[in-house]
């Protein structure tokens, strides 16, 4: 599918396309800035670019209000997060944060406007126990959960199951490894941590490696709700640190070889190139096939892709056939056949029944 | 262009295809629908309402979904550009949680106002706040009061408040009503203004009437809140009306309201100015309708 | 309506006599002191800085008569709850 004309991405591309843009245009902005969480993060780049004005009177309100919604947010979470430094910082813990927490703590540009319900901490597998204890200690509770799902999470999972606070309703992912331990897809965890950003109580992972882990998330989690705002994510991490290093590109593929990513890379740059728009060059690009896999392949997992990412509301069989294709891809990816198999029996036919008991 | 312009025909063809527009209170829906018989209903409760040119501000979809669960007993969702905030409901309740759903549209994402669950009615210039929890009384009272004492309806659950100037911006709907006291509206409102009665619903029974010509065509028309009555309806009690002090008034709209939070002082300005101009008065009455417009109007000669 | 430093944080009032609400700018939370506690935090901003967390626990206790008001001053101060300015 093209992505050519769809108002949220035209604007994505090139602000200054409001200019030329009618009512219906602003409809259309308004319904997919909704549909994929963007509004507050559409707000801040207007206001960046000076093109606040274009927004007809009457509908400046879901723009100014998505904005205070997110300075809210973002003060609930600088202050949960000094809570959590405080109670892991006193028995020697330095959490090293993830995701949308870590974007805002170095105050980057994807995360003005970006609004996120999980706080996510990742802690080395030695001090799991100890933080776990202390957290629930200090009022955070664990959601209720079946023992299936308590057992897939400890066991095959990445993270513990959600931590609530109970004061603040904010949830906390305590991670103990950056990826599912059953993963077929292996990541070593202690060379991401050998290259973090050291903050005074907590840690980010470096530039390079927040791409990385943030596109590993995208294409393998198999689930899209803020898909194409994850994805404009990368591209803002990406345009945001070439802005200060022209080399950033190739120092990203390096990272991806060494750690043996580079075919999560490849497709995340394949589509940023075809939504956004991003200027790589094509022989940088080669770096991360090196035969190594078909472009044939290649170009229908982008494909795929593509269609699950789009910005409009889900529609039509396609998406939904596109969408268990990845769901399964993703599963098979991450844990092994005889682990994979129960547990989709499981989800598929066992939970919903119990549901209905209830 | 009003909503009765349209036949039910021609709603259900725009509901079916490219989405049928209307005005509903201050903010304006592209409504899509596969149900049957829904036009009719919108017909009837948004009457008067305008059938916008512009932009609309929420996109929703109130369909039943695929597969079999269409044939046997069919369910409905609503769905704000593919966001689906509640579970699926029999499909008889689809005019109900259209307005539910409306509802949840505006106190989700409209932080320009602070928003506040109450009732608001306006008289000779005066707004007067009616919260109230459920079984309060406060729809039939504000049902009573603009149909029998003409009271202009600005909205009979979200009082909405501009942060700057502290007046009221009318947001008017239609009017519901839960209950016995359905049959009570039915006996002072013409019943061609209300929708069909649904039974078993989380409220309960449920209907809804559409407000007078003159309120939604006043949408427009801001107005300054100078009272806000805390109504409790108690059969066979001794009627009273007594003074709140502003600081329990002041608590209590801050609890009822639904984005204080996300405003932060915005917020606590915006409710410290409303109430530096308001009379605050608790009502305990024994459902004497008259009795009850009369000590209203008191209040605002 | 007025914007305050406490000793500890920030907190606005809005004063509707003989009530005061105030708004913790920080943990967001909007409390109502009644007619007694409204006095007794009306005189301690007067008189010297005020440690707001332990006022607000300190009025959860119910502090009622007039006769008491000096002694709840001397309460405070001998609980360490309040600093003095001088």
């Amino acid at each position: 599918m093209s992505f050519d004309g769809i108002a949220i991405v035209e604007l994505l591309r090139k602000p200054k396309v409001v200019n030329t843009w009618q009512d219906s245009d602003w409809e259309a902005l308004i319904e997919q800035a909704y549909h994929t969480g963007l509004l507050a993060r559409i707000y801040f780049i207007l206001k960046d670019t000076g093109l606040l004005n274009n927004i007809p009177c009457y509908l400046s309100w879901h723009f100014t209000s998505a904005w205070k919604l997110f300075l809210a947010h973002n003060q609930d979470v600088q202050s949960e997060v000094e809570r959590i430094n405080g109670v892991l910082n006193s028995t020697g813990i330095k959490p090293t944060y993830l995701k949308g927490t870590a974007y805002l703590l170095e105050g980057l540009t994807c995360s003005k406007g970006r609004i996120f319900a999980d706080v996510d901490v990742f802690v080395h597998g030695s001090e799991l126990s100890q933080a776990e204890n202390i957290l629930k200690w200090q009022g955070w509770t664990v959601k209720e959960l079946d023992a299936h799902d308590q057992h897939y999470y400890r066991n095959w999972m990445h993270e513990l199951p959600p931590m609530v606070n109970s004061k603040t309703g904010l949830t906390l992912d305590l991670h103990h490894n950056l990826l599912p331990i059953v993963s077929r897809v292996k990541l070593d965890s202690e060379l991401l941590l050998a290259n973090l950003n050291e903050g005074e109580n907590s840690n980010t992972l470096s530039a390079e490696d927040k791409i990385l882990h943030s596109a590993i998330h995208l294409l393998l989690d198999g689930e899209f709700n803020h898909g194409f705002r994850d994805l404009h994510d990368i591209y803002l991490l990406i345009v945001e640190n070439q802005l200060q290093h022209e080399e950033f590109i190739s120092q990203l593929i390096a990272r991806a070889i060494e750690l043996n990513f580079e075919f999560i890379l490849y497709h995340c740059l394949r589509l940023q190139q075809d939504i956004f728009l991003l200027k790589v060059d094509d022989d940088i690009l080669n770096m991360l096939i090196k035969n190594k896999f078909s472009k044939m392949k290649a170009n229908f997992i982008v494909s795929l892709f593509k269609a699950v990412l789009s910005p409009l509301p889900l529609k039509g069989r396609y998406n939904s056939i596109s969408l268990f294709t990845l769901f399964i891809r993703s599963h098979w990816l991450k844990m092994p056949l005889h682990i994979l198999v129960p547990h989709l029996v499981y989800k598929g036919f066992i939970a919903p029944l119990k549901k209905k008991e209830e | 262009m009003i909503v009765q312009d349209f036949s039910p025909k021609d709603i259900t063809a725009l509901l079916k295809t490219t989405g049928f527009k209307f005005k509903a209170g201050s903010f304006s829906v592209k409504l899509f629908s596969n149900i049957e018989g829904l036009a009719k209903g919108i017909a009837t409760l948004y009457a008067h309402a305008e059938v916008p040119a512009t932009a609309c501000d929420f996109t929703v979809h109130l369909n039943t979904p695929f597969g079999l669960r269409r044939f046997f007993r069919p369910q409905v969702n609503f769905s704000l550009n593919g966001i689906e905030p509640f579970t699926p409901l029999p499909v008889s309740q689809a005019l109900p949680l259209l307005e539910w759903g409306m509802n949840w549209c505006v106190t989700n994402h409209n932080h320009e106002l602070l928003i506040i669950h109450a009732a608001v009615v306006e008289k000779n210039g005066t707004a007067l706040i009616l919260p109230g929890s459920p079984g309060s009384g406060k729809s039939t009272l504000c049902a009573a009061l603009v149909e029998l004492g003409g009271w202009r309806l600005l909205s009979d659950e979200l009082t909405m408040v501009d942060l700057q100037t502290g007046c009221i911006q009318p947001n008017p709907r239609p009017v519901s009503l839960k209950n016995q006291s359905i049959d009570l509206a039915k006996s002072f409102v013409d019943k061609a203004r209300f929708s069909p009665v649904v039974h078993d619903t989380v409220k309960g029974s449920v209907a809804h009437f559409t407000p007078q010509k003159n309120s939604i065509e006043s949408a427009s028309k801001t107005a300054q809140p100078k009272l806000i009555v805390y109504p409790k309806y108690i059969p066979n009690t001794e009627n009273s009306l007594e003074q709140v002090s502003k600081g329990q008034s002041f608590i209590q709209m801050a609890e009822n309201s639904f984005n204080y939070n996300v405003l932060g002082i915005e917020g606590f300005k915006a409710l410290a100015k409303l109430h530096d101009n308001v009379e605050c008065f608790s009502f305990q009455y024994d459902g004497n309708l008259e009795y009850a417009i009369n000590t209203m109007d008191s209040l605002v000669r | 309506m007025v914007i305050q430093p406490c000793l500890d944080r920030e907190v606005a009032r809005y004063d509707c006599f003989p009530e005061i609400v105030l708004f913790d700018l920080v943990t967001k939370q909007t409390i109502l002191l009644p007619e007694w506690e409204a006095a007794i935090y009306s005189y301690l901003l007067e008189q010297q800085q005020v440690n707001f967390d332990a006022l607000i626990s300190f009025f959860n206790i119910a502090v009622d008569e007039l006769e008491f008001f000096e002694q709840h001053i001397e309460m405070l101060k001998q609980l360490k709850l309040i600093e003095l300015s001088e």
